[in-house]
């Protein structure tokens, strides 16, 4: 008769155990953290930049209206894929230029982008020019190359001609657009389907300039090297 | 008369106390298999192995990735075997094949890549060497294996349910177990060069568009 109330007794035990499962990820005991060593780093102002002679430099293109013209960003975050993003620890107050507007050319249209970063001194911690193109390679696969490049070359010339940086000056800078122009058209030309792709970066004195070129958009950005030790640039 | 004397067929019957004693321990019996085996299987929560959210946990792992890459060789432009860099959140998932989705709380991952169109395995495979040591020096017990034609894979995993993968086609991969979603928004420059082109924060899975 004992064993059979002990039976009894376990009855609800089970009961309790086959139903009282966690609802949601719960903290393991044995739980381990780890505090993040690497301070924020900040973004450096691109030595020499001005961006007064930067957005007249692009006002002078004659092509559309700035979105933005030293607005508060609000939001610290923004993804880096069109320029380099700062750390929202460093809680600076960050200041964006924006400018967009289409341009035509004989086989496409242009979509020019004009984006800059400034901080509370007014220095330029980043600048980025872009030129999207409703070009598809589908269109003329093997065909003769459409692909506007020198109206392209014109525009990021011209945006970039008033970056005004001391570490790389405007002339080089057209210069090494041209270059890299005429690689990213070599790109194109051999490119199955005209699916292609250039890129290319050149280091002067830490500020770094970037160009990257598909068959969707062409840009150039430059920033300094966040990893770079402050005042060696 | 006795009670020793009255007729077996005056004796209260016992069958209802069998009835009632089977159905209890077939409930019970049913109940620990549940709780025990199905549930364990498939409807178990992940257990969390570190307490902070996903977006400091992106930080932890960013921290971790500059330790392993700093000794990479670099090239006369500051290039090493990476070209893109990858911040993701997945879903957090259990079950069998994941189909237990528990929302509030995703996995983060940072991940280095291999330029597909660099034939410098050599060097990538001297990497991996190189992070191997690393991981040893942090204490970690890292396990490296071959797969054939010149890929290596060294794997190694941290008390906080960071797992580090470093394959010699690929490239560096920290991942974190399921922790809680935070909303911070955090960035950290890449450890090595990388195009802005190139450099993702946004990747989630499944997408949200």
């Amino acid at each position: 008769m004992k064993a059979l109330l002990r039976c009894i007794a376990l009855v609800p035990l089970a009961f309790v155990s086959g139903v009282a499962c966690a609802t949601e990820p719960e903290l393991d005991d044995d739980y381990a953290t780890y505090e993040v060593s690497s301070d924020p780093i900040p973004l450096t102002p691109i030595p020499g930049a001005d961006i007064t002679a930067w957005t007249e430099a692009i006002e002078g293109l004659g092509i559309g209206e700035w979105s933005s013209s030293g607005d508060l960003i609000m939001d610290a975050y923004e993804p880096a894929r069109a320029e380099p993003a700062e750390d929202p620890r460093v809680d600076e107050d960050r200041f964006s230029w924006t400018l967009q507007g289409t341009a035509s050319s004989e086989t496409a249209d242009l979509i020019f982008t004009a984006k800059a970063v400034t901080d509370p001194d007014g220095g330029v911690l980043s600048m980025y020019c872009e030129v999207a193109s409703d070009v598809y390679a589908a269109d003329a696969p093997g065909g003769p190359v459409l692909f506007p490049f020198n109206e392209i070359r014109d525009l990021l010339q011209g945006c970039m001609s008033g970056s005004g940086g001391s570490s790389i000056g405007s002339g080089a800078l057209s210069t090494w657009i041209d270059e890299q122009m005429n690689a990213a058209e070599a790109a194109y030309v051999t490119a199955e389907g005209g699916r292609f792709q250039s890129s290319n970066m050149v280091d002067a004195a830490n500020s770094l300039v970037w160009f990257d070129s598909t068959d969707r958009q062409t840009s150039v950005s430059i920033f300094v090297d966040p990893r770079a030790d402050a005042g060696d640039s | 008369m006795t009670d020793q004397d009255a007729p077996l067929a005056q004796r209260p019957a016992r069958w209802p106390v069998y009835v009632v004693v089977s159905v209890l321990v077939l409930v019970s019996g049913c109940c620990g298999a549940y709780r025990w085996f199905i549930y364990d299987i498939e409807e178990r929560p992940p257990m969390l192995t570190a307490e902070y959210e996903s977006d400091k946990a992106l930080l932890v792992a960013e921290d971790l990735a500059g330790r392993l890459i700093s000794d990479l060789p670099v090239d006369d432009n500051g290039f090493s075997a990476f070209d893109s860099r990858s911040w993701a959140t997945e879903t957090c998932t259990s079950g069998w094949d994941g189909h237990l989705v528990w929302n509030g709380f995703v996995s983060v991952s940072v991940s280095y890549d291999h330029d597909i169109n660099d034939d410098d395995l050599a060097r990538r495979v001297e990497d991996a060497q190189i992070i191997a040591d690393e991981l040893e020096s942090l204490g970690l017990e890292p396990t490296q294996e071959q797969h054939g034609q010149g890929v290596v894979s060294v794997r190694a995993d941290r008390d906080d349910g960071l797992s580090i993968l470093y394959t010699s086609d690929g490239g560096l991969r920290i991942a974190t177990d399921c922790v809680v979603q935070g909303s911070e928004a955090v960035y950290t420059p890449p450890h090595v060069r990388i195009s802005p082109a190139d450099d993702h924060q946004d990747l989630e899975w499944p997408r949200s568009e």
